[in-house]
Order: C-alpha cells, then structure tokens, then sequence
C-alpha cells in the first residue's frame, strides 16, 4: 500500500517538475536571447534566469534568488555608475530596464515592493545629493541629459532628468555651479520629442527647457513614460504621495568641503581601477603643493587623471583631512573606541549610528562622503587591490590618528555597511540589520 | 620599556607596495606569499653573532603610506642601520626615497658610519622594469650606500642582502650565523600596541 503511495508520489514530483522546467527553460531562453544583443549585460542574466530556473525546479524558497538579484543589482550599480544613461521602471510586469552606452539590461523582480526598494538604491547612488524620497519613490524614469536650452538661453551641460509621478526634476552633475531645476507634471503646457534629435522639450508658462539624450532608445523610452504619467495625472490630479521625508534622513544636514568633494569625484572618476589607489603614495612635492591649493581654492587645484595624478589625489586627500579639525572629535574619541569594541553586531551598528547622530552636521555629511567613496573603490578591489580590509588599514591613521584592531574594525564596518549605517532611515532598524 | 643596550636595530623604509614585508618576512621565516596587505609596523627579532658572543638583530618593517610622521623620525632615530627599498618596476618608488634619505641624513647628521642599503626589489619582474641597475648604482654612489637588487619572490639576493648590510657596520663585527645554531625564534610585536602614547 506504502509503495503505492510512495511511487504515486515520486510521478507527481517529477510531472511538476518537469512543467516547471519546461516553464523556466521557456524563461530563460527568452531572456537569454534578449540580452543577447548586449554582450556584456548577458551574463548579469544569465545569472537572473538561472537563478528563477533553480527556483523554480527545486521550489526553494526565496532567499537565494534574492541573494543574486542583489548580486545582479550590486553588478548594475558598478556599471551603472560609471556609464548609465538611462533607467526606467515598467511597474505591471515588476522589472526596471537599465540602458548603459553598450548596453540594455533588464532586472525583474518578484513584486513591485522588492523592486522599488533595488531602483531605490540603484537611484540613490546614481542621483546627486538633495533628491527628496518623494522624487525617488515615485520615480519612474531617470536619464542622464545633456541640457541644451533653458529658459530660452542655450546651454551644454550634464544632468540627471529624473521623472517621477508629480514632476519633472533635473540634477545638474556638477552640482556646485548649478541649480536644480523642478517642474510640477500640472503646470506642463507643452511637451515634444525630436526624434530626429533625440530632443526632448517641456515647457510651463514661465519655463522652457530643451534636454538631449545619448541615444534614441532612452529617449523615446522616456517620453512614453512622459505621457503615461501625464495621463495618470489627469485622472487622479489630486493624489496624495507618500510621506515626503528626506530620502537621506541621517544625512539631511551639514556640507562636504568642496576640496573633499573635488579628490572624490576625481578619483572616482579615474581612480577607481588603479591599483593600490590609497595604499601607493603620491610625489611628496606635488602633494604639498595640491594639499595647500585644496585648503585655498579648491576648484583650482591641479589634479591629474593618470595613474600617478590619481595616487597624488588620493595622498592629497588623506592629508588634507589629516590637517583639518578631526572628524571624529577627540573628545567623543573614546565613545566609538568603546562602541567598536561591543561584541554584538547589532548593537555595535546602532552605537555607530547613534554617535553619527551625535556627530555635527559637516562632520557626518564628510564622513558619509569619504566612506561612500571608499565603499566604491573597495567593490573595484579585484582589480585596485584595495579591500575594504586593507582601505581601512592605511586610512584609520588618517582618520583617528592612531591603529588598533577595534577601530580597524569599525573602519572597515563604515566602509562595507556605508548604505546601512549612513544612509537608511532609523525605523525598522533591526529588520535592516539581520538582512544584510 | 627601554631598549637592550645590545639589539642591533634596522629600519626597512620605502614606499607602499615595493616589498618591505615580503623581503622581510622572505629573511625571517623564508616564506613568501602573493597577498596584498599593507603594513603598519611590525618588528621582528632574530639572534646574530656579535663580537664574538650573541646580540639580537631587530628588523622593523614600517608603512609605506607615510601615516604617522612622528614614527617614522623615532624609527630612524632609534635604528642602527637602514634599508631603502624601491621597486625596479616603478620609478616612483625611487623617487620616494629620497624624502626618508633626507631625513635620515637630517636626523642622523651624517651618514658616514650608518650602514644604509638601497635594494631593488622586484628583480624577477624583468619585463615590467622601470628603473635600470645603472641608474640605481649612481643614486646608490650620490647617497653613499650599498645597492643590492632583490627578488623576495625567487629569494635572489635576500640573505646576501643582510650580511652585507651587517659586514657594513664598522663599530661591531657581526654575522647572520651563530656557530651553526641558528635561533629561528623570532617575536612578531605590534609595536603600535604598546607605543601609540607617542603620538
């Protein structure tokens, strides 16, 4: 009777599974074949759809096919980062197209919920400071634009074109020369796209702008979003968003030294991949002479974009924070000495992020400057050599001063945990803390 | 904690990366690892004959990232004996040098009766080489010091470059080896741990 049971059993196993592997076979192929076109975003899929194929055929739960959706998303930022032009979200089927100079890739998710959260922290590295949460969580397509005409005045510069569901904002790159620009979606009168040109116009009654996208795809991908806005606002023109708090709550305030910000975008810019970035040290001269041109006229300060312009940017940076005030005060010194000594992870990181708090403004907004950065130059360290380990190594001294293992330890924590620590929102802390 | 009156100290200074802890580590304990973890400082002890009797040879291997200035004028002012390491494949690391040799020459006084070695690192990267041995030699005669080139990699040159820098003291008469016992009992100190008061 047992053996009945047993062998009846055992066909309908293998009858699911097989449907199931037929169905993500089915799957993959299809996405498989799509990301052909882009040889690079391929494997990034290929890890996708092999992830929902083994989901499916061995019916396990969730939790490693998120594990590579963040694999996949954490590939996306690195590539995105550099050269991401454009990205979109098509909410209905739960999956965000990302357009990069070579290449297309599209990252699906199980619900809309999971997704928003990868777009969040994919915008909130791409996008400068000063974005709301409401710009982000509603967003709906993000664009790197060259602006070509506001105002009725031509123009050429870079900036993220960021629409979400009230509006149209865009975020100049350099940040410190220009402003950014809000349009509310209610007071668009008019809006075109030139195809031809890969322009896009809107205009309001006291405001015209002319935007250029990098290619025709991005271009016309997002002015359908356009439109699908638009009607939605039409029909629901008094929607209420979501709470509208700050998208960076523990780094509302305070302002990063314009020389801190210059070294960090410069080697982030050319940087990234150099090796031993940190580590190596710069021509002692040309250190001193870029350390007093930082502390005078920081946007003068002659940095070099080859490997040895970028070892002279990265000593340069250490000293000059050397020499400024501490960043961590002395007198709170012994408070994270003693907070990185606690044994508990979770209760390690909420004595680091109560101290940030207690930090002053300027002093947060540098700290989370540098350790996001720092963060950036270790997921390179493949190529740079730089771990997080070994980051933390040569810039404890230049941050405290002194070495010993705990606070090796919480340099190192800062670094991996930046998003965690500086960046994400008090409530709900203990779920974020037993997720990553 | 004073020093013994009789540790012979030498400091091995150069810029990040070049090899100041492989060549060390390569000497001590004759291994060799292709990792990449930089140094803060770590001293090593190992017993040599001297004058006839024994002493012990401290070897402090310091960082290359010039993080604590003040270190690294005790380090000099405390050592003996210098090694001034640069890499043949980076002319950088050359260039490096001669900040810590000016401030040997400014802390010493002179640098006449110091022995002081300016080693090649790195001599099995032939194909990546940026600096010639010729060019090493002159800046070597410029400083008045003897130039070695090394491989801790293939440990070409390593143990020859110690003996030399000792045969190079003239105030004590000193050996690697202690009449065929050799002490391979060496005290791997986080200096940092005891002395960070310093700063």
């Amino acid at each position: 009777m047992y053996i009945y049971v047993y062998v009846y059993v055992c066909i309908c196993i293998c009858i699911y599974m097989y449907m199931y592997m037929y169905i993500c076979i089915c799957i993959y192929i299809c996405m498989y074949m799509y990301m052909c076109m882009c040889a690079m975003s391929r494997y990034y899929c290929i890890i996708l759809a092999l992830v929902i194929y083994l989901d499916f055929y061995c019916l396990s739960c969730l939790t490693s096919y998120l594990v590579c959706v963040c694999v996949c998303v954490c590939v996306c930022v690195c590539v995105c980062v550099c050269v991401c032009v454009c990205v979109c979200v098509c909410v209905v089927r739960h999956q965000f197209e990302m357009v990069t100079l070579s290449d297309r890739l599209v990252c699906a998710a199980d619900n809309q919920e999971e997704l928003l959260t990868h777009l969040h922290h994919i915008l909130k590295v791409i996008l400068p400071g000063g974005v709301s949460y409401a710009e982000v969580g509603g967003a709906s397509a993000v664009s790197k634009v060259c602006v070509v005409e506001v105002g009725g005045a031509s123009s050429h510069s870079d900036a993220w074109l960021l629409l979400w569901e009230d509006g149209v904002s865009v975020y100049p790159v350099h940040r410190d020369t220009q402003q950014a620009l809000r349009m509310d979606l209610s007071t668009l009168t008019h809006h075109e796209m030139g195809p031809s040109e890969n322009i896009i116009t809107m205009a309001t009654a006291d405001r015209r702008m002319a935007l250029r996208f990098e290619e025709q795809h991005s271009c016309q991908s997002w002015f359908s979003h356009l439109q699908t806005a638009l009607t939605n606002q039409r029909a629901a023109p008094q929607r209420q968003s979501p709470a509208r708090r700050s998208l960076y709550p523990v780094m509302s305030q305070g302002t990063v030294p314009p020389a801190v910000e210059r070294c960090i975008s410069h080697i982030t810019a050319h940087g990234l991949k150099v090796d031993g970035v940190y580590r190596r040290c710069g021509l002692a001269p040309k250190v001193t002479r870029l350390v007093e041109a930082l502390m005078t006229s920081p946007s003068s300060a002659p940095l070099e974009s080859d490997e040895q312009g970028v070892l002279d940017a990265g000593s340069a940076l250490k000293q000059y924070v050397r020499q400024r005030e501490s960043l961590i005060p002395d007198a709170v010194r012994q408070q994270w000495v003693n907070a990185a000594m606690i044994s508990d992870e979770r209760s390690r990181f909420s004595a680091y992020r109560r101290l940030l708090r207690q930090l002053p403004d300027d002093n947060r907004a540098t700290l989370n400057a540098l350790f996001g950065h720092f963060y950036m130059v270790q997921v390179f360290s493949q190529v740079n050599r730089m771990s997080a380990q070994n980051l933390a190594l040569v810039l404890v001294p230049t941050l405290f001063q002194t070495l010993n293992q705990d606070l090796l330890r919480l340099t190192r924590e800062l670094i991996i945990h930046h998003t965690l620590l500086f960046l994400t929102a008090e409530r709900g802390e203990e779920e974020e803390v037993t997720v990553l | 904690m004073p020093e013994q009156s009789n540790d012979y100290r030498v400091v091995v200074f150069g810029a990040g990366g070049v090899g100041k802890s492989s060549l060390v580590l390569r000497f001590v304990k004759g291994t060799f690892r292709d990792t990449y973890i930089p140094t803060v400082e770590d001293t090593y002890r190992q017993v040599i004959s001297c004058d006839k009797s024994v002493c012990t040879l401290q070897i402090t291997d310091t960082t290359g990232s010039h993080q604590f200035p003040a270190m690294q004028r005790l380090s000099i002012s405390k050592g003996h004996a210098f090694i001034l390491v640069f890499s043949i494949t980076s002319r950088q690391s050359l260039e490096e040098l001669k900040p810590i040799y000016q401030q040997v020459l400014a802390i010493k006084g002179t640098v006449e009766s110091i022995p002081i070695m300016l080693v090649g690192n790195k001599s099995d990267e032939t194909a990546q080489r940026e600096v010639e041995a010729k060019e090493a030699e002159a800046q070597a005669t410029a400083w008045k010091c003897a130039f070695m080139e090394t491989s801790a990699k293939t440990n070409s040159n390593v143990k020859e470059l110690f003996q030399e820098l000792l045969s190079l003291e003239k105030k004590r008469d000193m050996s690697l080896s202690i009449d065929g016992k050799r002490s391979g009992k060496q005290k791997r100190a986080d200096k940092l741990k005891g002395k960070c008061s310093i700063m």
